[in-house]
């Protein structure tokens, strides 16, 4: 009988949390659309970030709507690949939950897209597409899907902020471990919220949630901040204070740009859509408001090569 | 640079970046479609030949407290 000394594929794989770069290395190619590559020399081997595209966030009328996790990020030394696909961020979703990020791939290495944000106390179904996770308004937090693969191991996506209906709403999940964050919660309440802030990855940093302030009174609306990335700040919400006060919430940092803010006013008048995503993964920010308004759409994916 | 959706069965399995139709069909080795804001596909979602349709998905309204 031959003696197993294969270690199982379930079990625990060393993973470097730090997110740091070999030192000594040079970034030698950005790329943010799918190519095949040509490389400076003959390379043995290269050490890439390798990102999805970002989540949108959710946009509808009447609800709070979370923003859209980050896109998976890998990192690590790899065979050079003869070309790259990269993946789209999640469409901007109107009267709609979020949409999930495309699948960028190096060869066999796959960094899935963000999952998009929910709305009201709907939210995307789970996916094996989804990573990073997504704010949920209104409801319980999101379980993030699968995230990038590492070794043999897929690592999920850290889970998305919860909405409220009265309260602040929760900021997704993010930081060691996780490489990417989780969109932030958002809220549609008769007091003054902030929305959820999408959680910080290692690298990419998921959407903020929207918050609506559905009364006649004044009262204050402001966006959840974006999730900071490993090259970037977060993007500061934005705020609003009049009756019926909406704001959107702001996209997540990616690889290679900072989210956007969403937009502010009075709800009624027309619906606050949420900030996009910045490139290279961010998530994309949820929106808000009486009338349904584009949510942010995430990020695109990209890849930075270095040898 | 555009936005393509990947094909399996009329299913949208991936959406890409890619610089032409082109370069998108050669490195996924599928067959891919533009779209974009007047056009919107998404992961899940179905070609008619037209246009992209998305899944359909439960109404939902807010309770206030």
């Amino acid at each position: 009988m031959p003696i197993s000394i294969y270690p199982a594929a379930s079990g625990n794989v060393a993973v470097d949390g730090s997110g740091g770069i070999p030192l000594g290395l040079t970034l030698q190619h950005t790329i943010t659309s799918s190519q095949t590559i040509t490389y400076n020399g003959s390379p043995n081997a290269v050490f890439i970030v390798l990102a999805g595209g970002g989540g949108s966030g959710g946009g509808n009328a009447n609800t709070g709507n979370g923003g859209g996790g980050a896109g998976a990020v890998f990192s690590g030394w790899v065979t050079p690949a003869a070309s790259v696909v990269i993946g789209a961020g999640g469409t901007a979703a109107t009267g709609s939950i979020g949409n999930d990020g495309g699948i960028s791939n190096f060869g066999s290495i796959y960094a899935y897209g963000g999952k998009g944000g929910g709305i009201g106390t709907a939210q995307p179904a789970a996916s094996t597409n989804g990573a990073g996770g997504a704010g949920n308004g209104n409801g319980a937090t999101m379980t993030g899907g699968l995230g990038s693969s590492f070794s043999y191991k897929f690592i999920n996506g850290a889970a998305g902020g919860a909405g409220a209906s009265s309260g602040n709403p929760s900021a997704g999940t993010g930081g060691i471990y996780y490489t990417s964050g989780g969109g932030g919660g958002g809220a549609q309440s008769v007091t003054s919220n902030t929305g959820g802030a999408g959680g910080a990855g290692i690298f990419a940093g998921g959407g903020g949630g929207g918050v609506y302030f559905n009364s006649a009174s004044s009262g204050t609306a402001t966006g959840g901040a974006g999730g900071a990335g490993k090259f970037g700040a977060g993007t500061a919400g934005i705020s609003s204070t009049s009756a019926f006060a909406a704001s959107g919430g702001s996209g997540g940092t990616g690889l290679t740009g900072a989210g956007s803010q969403g937009g502010t006013g009075d709800g009624t008048v027309a619906g606050r859509s949420g900030g996009a995503g910045g490139s290279g993964g961010g998530g994309g920010g949820g929106a808000v408001g009486g009338t349904a308004a584009a949510s942010g759409a995430g990020g695109n994916g990209a890849i930075l090569i270095y040898y | 640079m555009a936005t393509y959706a990947v094909l399996s069965d009329n299913i949208v399995q991936n959406i890409i970046v890619a610089g032409s139709l082109e370069i998108a069909e050669t490195v996924t080795e599928k067959t891919c479609i533009e779209y974009n804001d007047s056009n919107p596909a998404g992961i899940g979602w179905t070609y008619d030949g037209k246009k992209f349709v998305a899944p359909t998905t439960e109404s939902n309204t807010d309770t206030i407290e």
